[in-house]
């Protein structure tokens, strides 16, 4: 027995000394630094996993949420609803690949830790498509009430493949590379105009199920006296005007079934189609640039002040 | 010795009931019903009627256990469906019924010591505790190897002591079943469900694909399984038999099925297909048996009409070489002592594999009309078009999985002697490449197949 747990132990040992130098040679190839490793893994999205650590690190005590998905992170403008709102008590829970079946328990989870005024849901079809990811929703609720310490949930979670793959998006933050969340949450997509049409895309099959979800959403803000204001995101001018016949029918039926919703939930909705949006404030035909998202939070802003 | 078997059954009652405690009493009523009955078979050695009894009475609580919780709703339904075909409407409602896991194995298990308690093979035990242990040894209680009296109970009246060669092999054995399972498995599984989830989605040879990683994900899975369960038996100084001995490298129907799921197959033909006559009867009666065995085969591992497709399936591929005669032609390891196989082999092995490719696609279907749309996609003119994904990875870990099995067709597992002859850091090297490939490529938790059987 002694001499099996020698050698248990010395392979241990020859394991995490080949580890280590594994692990340094990527480090150094790749330009890493341990300050770059990933957010624990809760979904698998890593972007996700960013902002729900970013969630939980802030010190902003919220009074208003603004939940959805990419179109939520980027088409606001903290400035503009510091401004707008004469409070920078306001936080952006939005993230990519969110739809309404996980904006659902994570709204839930930030109403019930931080009691905040209003819920500003920021949508478009993603929201309600059928997309899906893979969460662990109990390990995020204890992770966002501030419960145990971050290197548990990595220990809990682990995954090799899920940290070497995603230790980019860290590092490009760091080099500016790429964005990352302002104190608020929210990241920006650039002055610059169309840089990307790779998610023109948006009329993906939806799903019944995110109607529910919108409905019981609904039912939790009242419930917690937290006001909801739904938004139907925009499309830039130049995709907006050439929706073919049978999306245009499929996105009406999509506002129908919303605003039967808002309707019995004493929910405000904005449909901001209503609106023509130029091509110039976009950087994809749904993402705003900085200019835009600024013009569309100060027109989010107007239009609740005028329906409250 | 005692206190070894006390927490044997503990640890085992533990494991089990950590899925859900309730259905801790159905191993209970099992093991307390076969003890007795064992001894009720020791007092009773000369009186026939008395003794049928009590090999009556097992059999109806082991099986009625099972009927219930596996097949209640199965024939309900059926039973439904028949009436209504000839015009009588029946309004039937079938229950909400969990299988409870691995009911199947220690069912057959235990029942395996009441069969040979009745046909005197072996001697009852009095020790409970003992019995108690060897029902719901737990490295093996929830998919097998479904051991046999005469060989696993005598070893919990042996002393155990600590060995340091069988620990090490143990350790290789579980590494070896945990890179099966977790690597090519589970991301075979990723791919298989996508495809036999929405088949019309996909061209001929997506379909094919899919099947041919079903037919790996499978045999990782449960191989993998059985290789951790002898691998953690023989840390604790247990021998459990082999279950797996590379079938995919069979040469024809028959030699595949005395390497696939040995415990199973060696179960059903000594508690089944030689009570029934075997091949010792008229050639009629022998092709029935065939069909007998491999139907129940099919059969217990669920219920639903694409198990017995499945089973009925295996049946014909094994007819013509029983009754050529030809059935024992291989009995040997395919290239024995060469590092090549034959053209011929070959030939035969990918005819093999080729015919049970078929067969596992109504297996791994939701229905009987599913899998044979995936058959005849596969055997359309789409199968000469690009697959709609790329599998390049997971084709590379198949690829060197593959080969380690080749190289290994010889032993108990594939690396139960891979590397002896290398330095012992090469060799450790490759340890290390297995466990960091587990921890790269594993993906989300996916359940061991052969739990819901």
């Amino acid at each position: 027995m002694k001499f099996f747990l020698k050698q248990v132990h010395l392979f241990t040992l020859f394991s995490l000394i080949l580890f280590s130098v594994i692990t340094a040679g990527f480090l150094h190839s790749n330009e890493l630094t341990f300050r770059d490793i990933p957010a624990p893994y809760l979904s698998n999205h890593a972007h996700y996993n960013e902002k729900l650590r970013f969630l939980r690190n802030t010190n902003i005590k919220p009074e208003i949420l603004v939940a959805g998905s990419s179109m939520g992170v980027s088409n606001f403008h903290s400035e503009a609803l510091t401004n707008g709102f004469e409070t920078s008590a306001h936080l952006n829970i939005s993230s990519q690949a969110l739809t309404l079946e996980f904006i659902y328990p994570l709204a839930k989870v930030m109403i019930q830790n931080h009691q905040p005024e209003m819920l500003i849901l920021s949508t478009n079809l993603y929201e309600f498509s059928n997309r899906h990811l893979i969460t662990k929703n109990n390990l995020i609720e204890d992770y966002l009430s501030g419960k145990g310490a971050d290197f548990l949930y990595h220990l809990r979670t682990f995954n090799l493949s899920y940290y070497i793959n995603n230790f980019y998006i860290n590092r490009d933050r760091r080099k500016n590379i790429s964005s990352g969340f302002d104190n608020h949450g929210t990241i920006n997509r650039g002055y610059g105009g169309l840089d990307d049409e790779s998610d023109e895309e948006q009329v993906s099959i939806r799903s019944v199920r995110n109607y529910e979800y919108l409905y019981k959403l609904a039912e939790f803000c009242k419930q917690h006296e937290v006001k909801l204001v739904v938004i139907q995101s925009p499309f830039r001018d130049g995709v907006y005007t050439t929706i073919a016949e049978e999306e245009s029918h499929y996105l009406y039926d999509h506002i129908k079934k919303i605003e039967t919703i808002a309707d019995t939930h004493e929910i405000i909705f904005i449909n901001t189609l209503d609106h023509k949006w130029d091509d110039e404030l976009f950087s994809t035909s749904t993402h705003f640039n900085v200019y835009g998202a600024e013009k569309f939070t100060k027109y989010i802003i107007d239009n609740i002040y005028n329906l409250m | 010795m005692k206190l070894q078997n006390l927490s044997v059954v503990a640890a085992s009652y533990l494991f089990y009931g950590w899925w859900d405690w309730r259905f801790l009493f159905l191993i209970i009523i099992s093991t307390v019903t076969d003890y007795f009955v064992g001894l009720a078979l020791k007092r009773t050695p000369d009186d026939p009627t008395r003794r049928k009894f009590f090999l009556g009475a097992s059999l109806f609580v082991n099986l009625g256990m099972l009927g219930f919780f596996k097949y209640y709703n199965f024939f309900l339904e059926n039973f439904v469906t028949a009436f209504s075909f000839f015009g009588t409407e029946i309004q039937a409602q079938g229950l909400n019924i969990v299988l409870p896991v691995g009911i199947s194995f220690y069912t057959f298990q235990t029942l395996s010591y009441t069969i040979d308690l009745y046909r005197k093979r072996i001697k009852p035990t009095e020790n409970f505790i003992a019995f108690a242990a060897y029902v719901s040894f737990f490295p093996q209680l929830v998919a097998g190897p479904i051991e046999r009296a005469e060989r696993l109970l005598p070893q919990f009246f042996k002393n155990r002591e600590f060995d340091y060669s069988k620990a090490v092999d143990g350790l290789r054995q579980i590494l070896w079943g945990l890179f099966m399972k977790v690597v090519i498995a589970d991301n075979c599984a990723l791919m298989v469900d996508r495809i036999f989830a929405n088949p019309d989605a996909y061209n001929g040879s997506a379909i094919l694909l899919g099947s041919l990683f079903f037919a790996i994900q499978i045999y990782g899975d449960f191989a993998g399984y059985s290789n951790i369960a002898i691998g953690t038996a023989r840390l604790f100084g247990f021998h459990l038999m082999q279950n797996f001995a590379f079938p995919y490298f069979s040469r024809d129907i028959a030699e595949f099925w005395r390497r696939w799921h040995i415990s199973l197959s060696t179960w059903f033909r000594d508690y089944l297909y030689i009570p029934l006559g075997g091949s010792r009867v008229g050639t009629g009666m022998a092709i029935r048996n065939v069909f007998i065995i491999f139907v129940v085969s099919g059969f217990w591992h669920g219920a639903n009409w694409t198990f017995i497709v499945w089973g009925a399936l295996n049946a014909l591929y094994f007819l013509p070489l029983f009754l050529l005669n030809r059935n024992r032609d291989h009995l040997d390891i395919v290239a024995k002592g060469k590092w090549l196989p034959s053209l011929n082999d070959v030939l035969k092995i990918l005819v093999t594999f080729g015919i049970t490719l078929i067969a596992w696609v109504f297996f791994r279907a939701e229905s009987v009309p599913q899998a044979v749309f995936m058959i005849n996609e596969i055997f359309s003119a789409s199968l000469f078009e690009h697959p709609e994904f790329r599998f390049y990875t997971l084709g590379t870990l198949i690829t060197f999985f593959m080969i380690i099995e080749w190289f290994g067709r010889e032993w108990q597992y594939a690396i139960e002697r891979f590397g002896f002859g290398w330095p012992r850091m090469v060799r450790w090297g490759f340890y290390f490449s297995l466990i960091f490939a587990i921890l790269y490529f594993g993906v989300q938790e996916q359940e061991f197949i052969y739990f819901q059987f």
